[in-house]
Formats: C-alpha cells, sequence, structure tokens
C-alpha cells in the first residue's frame, strides 16, 4: 500500500514538474533601458551618415532586429547575430545604411525599432503572447509586432462570452513557414525586450510606462477621444462604425447595437461641451431621422423592431446638448420632447423597461431582453430631468425611482444568482448619480450602497499595481495588466470595460461622497479609479510609442482598440474610455 | 482511543473543516446580498462546527447531530442548485449569445456547489456509524 502511495506521488510530482522543465526559458539576459536608447541613438546616426557613439558591449542573447516603420508598415530591416550589444548595432548599422541609397526620405521619416531576444524556450503555439513573444529559429526572428499584425485567429474561442484565447496553429504554422527556410534551426519561444525610437520600451505596439495620472493628461485624453469621433463624423451624420488601425478602413453599421452606441458617442460629445456643439448635433441630426415612418423610436428605416438602447441614449445626448448655452434646434427640441415619451411608455409598472418596439404593431414587445437597455433607459431619464419642465420633472422622477429601485433589486426579484454577482450595472451607477437630486433619499442611499458593493466586486477582478514587488503575480510578469480587469493572463485586457467600469467608479465615488461613506470605501474606490485611468492612458492610440503600427496615425489619434490583440476602434470604445477621463480630470487632485 | 473513535473524530474533524470552507465560501468569497441567505449560511456553519465538536469530543448525540450538518448541508446545497438552474434558465432565456454564456458560467457553478455541498453532506451521512452514544474512554 505504502508503495502504490509513493508511486502515486512520484507519478503526480513529475506530472506537475515535467511540463515545467520541459517548458522553461533559458537564462533572461536583460537590456537596459538606456543601452537600448544608446543603440537606437547609434543606429540614427549611421542612418544619417554622422560619427554614432557605440552603446555599451552588453552581452545579447541575440538575435538583434533592427526595423524602420513608416504609416504601419515595415520598410526595412537588418538582424544580427552577434554576442553585444555594441557589435549588434554596428552591425545592423551597415546594413540598413546599404539599404537607404534612393529611399533617403523614408528612411528619414520612419522610426526605428529594436528587437532584441533576451531568452528561449521549446516551441508551443498557444503558449504565444501576443505583441510580447516573438518566434526564433537560428538566427531568424519573427518579432512579436508580426506575429500581432498577422490578424492571427484565436485557437480557442468561447463566441457566447467574447473570450477568444491563444493563436490557430494553423495560421502560426504557415507564418513560421513564410519566415524560416526550411533547413533552418528548430522553432522556440523568444522572449524579446523591444524599443522604438527614440528608446521607449514596448508591448502589445505601445509603451509600457504609464503616463502621469494627472488632470492635464486626462484631460488631454479626453479631448483626443472626441476629436478622434468628431474626426470620423461625416456630413452626413454618421460616425465610422469600426475603424481598422493596420490598413486604414472604417466601416458603417446601422443595426440595433451600432445605433445605440452611436447615441452613446453623441452623449459623449455634448459631454465635452460648447467646443463639439457642431459635431454633436450633426450627429443627433442623423440618429433624429434613423426611424420607421411614423415611429419615434430609433431603429433603421426598414427595420420591424426598435430597440430601447439608441432611443434612450439620444435622450441622454440630447439633455446634455440642452445644457449648453447654444439652444438646440426646434426640430431636435422636438424630438427630444418625443422620445422622453416615448421611453416613458416603455417603462413596466416594476419599474423594468420593454426593450423593444414592435414597429409593426406599434406598441413594445415584451419578450426581447437585451443587456444594458434598462440601465440605459434610467440614465436616459435622469438626464431628462434635469432639463425638464417642472411638470414633467414629477414624471420622470417618480418613473426613475422605480426603475432605480428596479435594477438595484429592491423592488422586484431577480435570479437567484444576481444576489451573488452583479451583471451590467455600469448604467445603473450612472443613473443613480446622474438621477441623485431626483431620486428618494432611502432609494439614494440604496443605490449608492448597492453601487459601492458592484465597485467591490468588480476590484476583485482588477489587476493590481505593476512592478517587481507586486502582490499580482500576473502583473509581476506582465505589467501591461495593471489596471485592467479579467481573470487570466492568457487573454488580452481589453480597454472598454476598463472605460465602463472606470465611469461606473466615478459615478459611485460622487455618490459615496455625497453620502459620506466610510472612509476606507472612498479609498478603494479612487485606488480602483486611479489603476484603470492609467491603463486607459497607457492604452490609447497617439500615447508615446503607440503610433508605429498605424496605416495612418493621425487617423487613428485618440482611438482605443477592442485589445491590443484585436486591433480594431470601435465607436463605444472611444465614448466610454473618453467619458470616464473627461469626467476624472474634474476631480484627479482627490485620486 | 478506541478503533470506533478514530473515524468519528475524523469526521469531526471533516465538519470542522467544512464548516471553515463554507463560511469562507458564503461569508468571504462570494457574499449574498440577500440577508436571509446569509442568515442561512451562518445556520449552516454554526450547525457543522456544533456536529464537528461534538464528534471529535464524542458528547452524547454526537452521531444524531452529524446526521442533521449532514441533512443541511445538502439541503443548502440542493436549494442553490435549484437557484442557480433557475438562474441559468433565465439568463439563457433573457439575455441571447449572451446569456448563453453566462449559462455556461452557472452551470459551472453547479458543477462546484455540487462538490462543495451535497457530495460531502452525501459522504457524511454515509460514513456515520447508524447508532449514537457516548464517547468510550480511549
Amino acid at each position: 500500500m505504502s508503495r502504490l502511495l509513493v508511486a502515486a506521488m512520484v507519478v503526480v510530482a513529475a506530472a506537475f514538474w515535467l511540463p515545467q522543465w520541459w517548458l522553461a526559458w533559458s537564462t533572461e539576459r536583460p537590456i537596459a533601458d538606456a543601452d537600448a536608447a544608446a543603440a537606437i541613438a547609434a543606429l540614427r546616426a549611421t542612418l544619417n551618415a554622422s560619427t554614432p557613439t557605440p552603446p555599451a558591449a552588453t552581452p545579447v542573447a541575440g538575435p538583434v532586429m533592427a526595423s524602420l516603420w513608416l504609416d504601419g508598415e515595415l520598410t526595412a530591416s537588418a538582424s544580427s547575430s552577434a554576442s553585444d550589444l555594441a557589435a549588434a548595432t554596428s552591425d545592423l548599422g551597415r546594413q540598413l545604411a546599404s539599404q537607404r541609397p534612393g529611399r533617403e526620405s523614408t528612411f528619414a521619416h520612419a522610426r526605428l525599432k529594436l528587437d532584441i531576444v533576451t531568452a528561449r524556450a521549446r516551441f508551443i503555439g498557444l503558449a504565444i503572447r501576443p505583441g510580447v513573444d516573438g518566434i526564433v529559429a537560428g538566427q531568424t526572428l519573427i518579432t512579436p509586432d508580426a506575429i500581432l499584425t498577422a490578424a492571427l485567429p484565436p485557437a480557442i474561442g468561447l463566441p457566447e462570452l467574447d473570450l477568444r484565447l491563444g493563436l490557430d496553429p494553423a495560421a502560426l504554422g504557415r507564418l513560421i513557414r513564410r519566415h524560416v527556410p526550411p533547413t533552418d534551426a528548430k522553432v522556440e519561444r523568444a522572449r524579446v525586450a523591444q524599443f522604438i525610437e527614440p528608446g521607449l520600451r514596448v508591448e502589445h505596439g505601445h509603451s509600457v510606462t504609464t503616463p502621469t495620472v494627472d488632470a492635464a493628461a486626462l484631460r488631454r485624453a479626453a479631448i483626443d477621444g472626441a476629436d478622434y469621433l468628431s474626426g470620423h463624423l461625416g456630413d452626413d451624420g454618421r460616425f465610422d462604425y469600426l475603424y481598422y488601425v493596420g490598413v486604414d478602413q472604417a466601416y458603417h453599421e446601422e443595426e440595433d447595437a451600432a445605433l445605440t452606441r452611436h447615441a452613446g458617442s453623441s452623449w459623449f460629445l455634448a459631454l465635452l461641451g460648447p467646443d463639439y456643439t457642431t459635431a454633436t448635433d450633426r450627429a443627433l441630426a442623423y440618429l433624429s431621422t434613423a426611424h420607421a415612418p411614423g415611429v419615434d423610436a430609433i431603429s433603421s428605416r426598414d427595420a420591424d423592431r426598435a430597440g430601447l438602447g439608441a432611443s434612450a441614449l439620444a435622450l441622454a445626448a440630447l439633455s446634455q446638448r440642452q445644457t449648453q448655452s447654444t439652444p438646440l434646434s426646434p426640430s431636435l427640441s422636438a424630438w427630444a420632447e418625443r422620445l422622453t415619451s416615448h421611453v416613458l411608455s416603455m417603462q413596466r409598472p416594476n419599474g423594468d423597461f420593454d426593450h423593444v418596439f414592435s414597429v409593426a404593431h406599434r406598441r413594445p414587445d415584451p419578450v426581447p431582453r437585451l443587456p444594458y437597455y434598462s440601465g440605459e433607459a434610467a440614465f436616459g431619464l435622469a438626464k431628462r430631468w434635469h432639463v425638464a419642465t417642472p411638470d414633467l420633472q414629477k414624471t420622470i422622477a417618480d418613473a426613475l425611482e422605480r426603475a432605480i429601485g428596479f435594477l438595484i433589486g429592491q423592488t422586484a426579484s431577480r435570479p437567484f444568482v444576481l444576489d451573488f454577482i452583479f451583471l451590467e450595472d455600469h448604467w445603473t451607477c450612472l443613473a443613480a448619480d446622474a438621477g441623485w437630486d431626483a431620486l428618494q433619499p432611502h432609494t439614494r442611499e440604496a443605490a449608492a450602497r448597492y453601487c459601492e458593493d458592484f465597485c467591490a466586486f468588480l476590484a476583485r477582478a482588477q489587476f493590481s499595481e505593476a512592478g517587481p514587488d507586486s502582490a499580482d503575480a500576473i502583473t509581476r510578469a506582465q505589467p501591461d495588466f495593471a489596471g485592467a480587469y479579467g481573470f487570466s493572463p492568457v487573454m488580452a485586457p481589453h480597454p472598454t470595460p476598463v472605460g465602463s467600469r472606470s465611469e461606473a467608479l466615478l459615478a459611485t465615488l460622487a455618490m459615496a461622497e455625497r453620502r459620506r461613506a466610510p472612509p476606507e470605501v472612498i479609498a478603494r474606490l479612487r485606488r480602483s479609479l486611479h489603476l484603470g485611468l492609467g491603463f486607459l492612458l497607457r492604452h490609447q492610440l497617439g500615447s508615446p510609442g503607440s503610433d508605429y503600427l498605424l496605416a495612418a496615425p493621425r487617423r487613428a489619434v485618440g482611438g482605443f482598440l477592442f485589445s491590443d490583440e484585436d486591433r480594431v476602434i470601435r465607436i463605444d470604445f472611444v465614448q466610454h474610455a473618453g467619458a470616464a477621463l473627461w469626467r476624472a480630470s474634474a476631480v484627479t487632485p482627490t485620486l | 482511543m478506541t478503533d470506533a473513535a478514530k473515524p468519528r473524530r475524523w469526521l469531526g474533524l471533516f465538519d470542522l473543516a467544512l464548516a471553515g470552507l463554507h463560511a469562507y465560501l458564503g461569508l468571504v468569497l462570494a457574499p449574498s446580498r440577500r440577508p436571509f441567505f446569509v442568515a442561512a449560511v451562518v445556520a449552516l456553519v454554526v450547525i457543522e462546527g456544533l456536529a464537528g465538536l461534538a464528534l471529535f469530543f464524542g458528547v452524547r448525540g454526537a452521531t444524531k447531530l452529524g446526521r442533521v450538518a449532514g441533512a443541511a448541508t445538502i439541503s443548502v446545497g440542493a436549494i442553490i442548485i435549484i437557484g442557480l438552474i433557475a438562474s441559468a434558465g433565465f439568463l439563457r432565456g433573457a439575455y441571447g449569445a449572451l446569456g448563453q454564456g453566462l449559462a455556461l458560467g452557472v452551470v459551472i457553478a453547479i458543477v462546484v456547489v455540487s462538490h462543495l455541498f451535497v457530495l460531502p453532506g452525501i459522504w457524511q451521512l454515509r460514513c456515520l456509524p447508524a447508532t449514537s452514544g457516548p464517547a468510550k474512554p480511549s
């Protein structure tokens, strides 16, 4: 019996340790930022035909690759297998200089990038971290950028949860065959230190250094976001719904969710005030025409149903716009009144809302349920309350009271599991904060506490501060995760949840301060917020070092990607992050 | 310690560990926002803790208390599972594709709950001796 037990323990230990040993990285040879910056400066001097100052002869595992990037395209590259950085830089300089004749202008405007292999490990496709790891075969290096921009489909997908993990082995195989000669050495994973001119350390196509989170930086970032949206707003009032930054291509969309995001983006522009009034009015004018004949609710013109989200967020945008000194046009003002009636008419007796209006039957359809719409309806009403006539204010306050009561589970039963977790409460908190003055004191208090619980729940999934002393193993290994929300290092962090949750944190913080919540609650909210805002500043396109993979940098500045791996901007990514950055800029001194 | 006291003491330790685990799960890791559910978890933890102490020290009625604790553990687990099944159905029906994903998460939670509540309860009931009595001197 005891022998059997010992044998079982040996098998368990072997099963645990052998894969770790087999996949372990070789001893790392780190590169200091200053050494890399000196190497890049020497390369630039060589390209400018001036005398370079060689960098320190730091030993490198190698190979070392230098590349030149212009408008998202790799225009020239060179690779060296020298054993120290000084020799590699000299070698790379010679190779790049030989490619320069006839391309002087390109070389002058392109940005230099240095990829230095610091460690190797056995190859497993699923273990590749796009944007961080490379692939080496002998002295051939497939850089993290090549993997990141190859548009490799994920290996594992759970579309229901919007989860995509790993890389498609077949597509990865094709990429390797394209770069690596068939006779070359064995393929290995490579840990790559990446630096972009003038010497910024980058991962995932952007700098890993978090900018200072202060009012000026937050305000600038929010304005960049608004500039992105107004720059992608056509004369007809339609936003570029999707913009692929690697190929400079935009697409429009008019389905229900797209119209909701269009309305939300209009609200964000309205939030930023007079500088964006023209753009806001153009976007709203387009929405005011997006409906079936004889129906006020927003939908594509030939749709047989209209979702509540677009109408609710358009109401929020119109109401926000009406807080400005420049008056709204009579037609938009009249439409705002009709939309108010429409949203109120969609409310159920229990405070919830029907989510779809049947165009054919001219009445709410109680069956379809869609995420976010009830919270968005409450938010639209809360914003409307501020600009409504006194008579209407009373009606809206009553509707809002019932809506918030429902959303926080006070006035109606909810599924059992929602007593333990939270789902879509970001809009709930925004609505409770926006409608604070319209709500009864007991509802305010309950909503504020509910949102504090919501934020505490979210904080459990937020990656903590980065750095070698971080208590979070994931951010010790991948500092770029700090501030993002997730549960695994194998899924790239997404900026949009950080944006929407930062909005919820700001709303909750405002409510917590109004109700004089305990200091530890307020401190926890501020800590989460500070982390998230740092993540957003680091991931906004246009931040230092983030432009070399962009086909048209000026058209992408201010945007936020779906993730570092899915390099597409959708309008609501900018809306959520931008709204959080804008509001945070006003409360930064207390963060 | 007699041969009969040994397994009873192990069962007592098992019940105490279970009480600690359920207190952590229900009050720290995944607390409910419903006071009645929190009260139910506290009651379960108290029953399991008392049963654990009784079994460990071999007091009179320990086996009966162990049975009550086992039955309570199974009951709470069953109630949670029924609630989760209903939630999975609601989420799948209400939220389309997103709801299907959420329902998948709930199904995983059902598996976890069955392992942490129902199965330990069943195991305890099976392990408890048929008759109860005062502890014999060891």
